[in-house]
This record gives C-alpha cells, structure tokens and sequence, in this order.
C-alpha cells in the first residue's frame, strides 16, 4: 500500500517517466472493467458505486438570487 | 503538491483574458481567503490520484463526467435564454460555452473507449448516456420567464466560474493517472484531448473572470460578497460530494 501511495504521489506532478507509468498500470489491477447502470430523473447512477467520483461543473450548483 | 488557485487564474486570463479584472481577483482571493477551496489541497489531489489509480474508479470518472458535462451544456442554455438583451455578447459567449460542454460529453467517452478499450459499458447504459448527451449547435433556451436582473446575472456567473475552477483542477489531477493508464500506442492522444479539455477550462474561467469584471465596476463590494458566498457553499458542496452525505450527483 505504501508503494502504491509514493507512485501516485509522483504521478501529481504531471511528468510521469516510462518506469512510473508502468508501475501504475501494474497496481492499477484488472483492466476489463464492466459498468452497467442507468440514467435516472437525470442523475447517473452506477451499480456497485454509493459515491460518484467528483464530476465536472459547468453551471449554477445554487438557485440564482 | 498543491495547486496554487491563484496561479491558475492567472494563467487562464493570460492565456485567454483580454483584461486584468482586478475586482475578480480581489475577490477571488478573499474568498479563497475565508474559505479554503479543499480541491486544490494535498489531501484532496492525493485521494483523487489514488482513486483515479484504479481503472474501475477511473472509468466511472469519465461516465461521470461526461453526465456532467451534458448537463452543464443544457444548464448553461437555461441560463443564456435568461440573459437580457443588451448584455448580447455575453449571451454568445454562454451559447459557445454550452456547445463546448456538449462536445466534451463525447470528449469524455472518447477518453473511456481511448484508455480502457477493454472496458465495457451495459448497452442500456451506454443508450442512455448517449441520447441523454445533447446534439450540437445548441441554443438559448426560450423561456416565458422574465429577463435576469444584473445581480442575477453576476450571481451565476460566478457560480459558473467557480465551477469551472474545480473542474480544471480535476482534470488536472487526472490528467497524469490517464496517460499512466493508456496503452503506448493511444498515450499521446489522449494527453493531446486532456491537454484540449484543459484548455477549454482555462478558456471558460477567463471570459466569465471578464464578465464578472464587466458587471461589478459600480459595486465591487457586492461582487466580493456574491463570490465569496458561493465559494463557501461550493466548498461545503465539494466536501458532501466527497463523502457522499445527502448530495444528488
């Protein structure tokens, strides 16, 4: 866990050599994700995930005053 | 790492800004000031990397985000059919705006099917994301409601640009964790369209920083009330997404 926790610390920094590229892929763990779900009353919901990652925001997140 | 916020304002009005907006600086520092925003905090970089590590979680970012960013494209023609008649110009910018988002609905699958070829989407789900993204050019939505008011104006405005400051930060954050997740063959084109996103949030936070500035020159004090409010609350908002306590997403 320690490992893994250092090689992403380096990936914040935004230049990754090949050597850190590849450990990330080798802790990244199985490749062939499969997401089902549906879209309702406009919201995405995912099987398998309570808590959405932190998405975009392009709008107003209030009603305007 | 953390990431300097007012840096990156900086950068954005550089890089795409025609004006200084002093007032919108001003105020964003004392808002950053009483309200630290979490998404630029080591903490909050780190769990998202380490999240982002996981090809699952990576995954549902992008499916994530290119909801998001649907409905930000619809939210932001709700928003343009409201704007007044003699503020045209800035009704354009907010129409070139949603139809940007609406492309970056598609953007952001293309980084799902790019990096993860092997993932694979229910195609029921796939159906829905695909029609609930909205086809482009889009328009001003028409409204029988009345005309925002100025204060109303500048209160989404700055809303949207508080936005738009976080969703540059995450894509920041996530940027590294794609090119370490895509094959050799596809890296570079997937930098290239994060690079792209990147700068369309760039280009976002810097013409409504100028709008911002536009409306505030007879009430700076306002402005700095307004932006310092709504950043708070997006914080707060930040940090419910985050643990997901009663927050619809």
């Amino acid at each position: 866990m320690n490992d893994k926790k250092a090689v992403v610390r380096e990936a914040a920094h935004l230049s990754l050599t090949d050597e850190q590229r590849k450990a990330i892929e080798v802790l990244a763990g199985d490749r062939k994700v499969k997401l089902d779900g549906r879209i309702e009353d406009g919201k995405l919901r995912l099987v398998g995930f309570q808590v959405l990652p932190v998405g975009a925001c392009n709008s107003a997140f209030d009603p305007v005053e | 790492m953390s990431i300097d916020l007012e840096s990156e304002l900086t950068h954005a009005l550089d890089a795409f800004g025609s004006a200084s907006c002093p007032n919108y600086r001003d105020a964003a520092r004392r808002a950053a000031t009483l309200s630290a925003p979490p998404y630029v905090g080591d903490d909050y970089i780190f769990e998202y990397q380490r999240r982002a590590s996981e090809p699952r979680w990576l995954c549902a970012c992008l499916l994530a985000n290119a909801v998001k960013e649907a409905d930000g494209a619809r939210d932001l023609c709700r928003f343009a059919g409201r704007i007044p008649a003699e503020l045209a110009e800035l009704m354009a910018s907010v129409v070139r705006h949603a139809n940007d988002e609406a492309k970056h609905a598609r953007v952001f699958l293309r980084l799902l099917d790019l990096t993860f070829p092997e993932a694979e989407l229910s195609e029921t789900l796939r159906k829905q994301v695909d029609e609930h993204i909205p086809l482009t050019p889009m328009e001003p939505l028409v409204t029988s409601q009345s005309p925002y008011s100025t204060s109303q104006v500048l209160d989404e405005l700055c809303q949207i640009n508080i936005g738009e400051i976080r969703t540059r930060v995450n894509q920041l954050i996530i940027e590294p964790a794609l090119a370490a997740h895509a094959s050799p063959s596809v890296r570079d084109k997937v930098v290239s369209i994060a690079r792209k996103l990147l700068a369309d949030e760039q280009q976002h936070i810097a013409y409504t920083a100028e709008h911002i500035e536009l409306l505030s020159q007879e009430a700076p004090d306002t402005l700095v009330a307004v932006f310092a409010h709504r950043f708070q609350r997006f914080n707060h908002r930040t940090l419910r997404e985050l643990s997901g306590d009663s927050i619809e997403m």
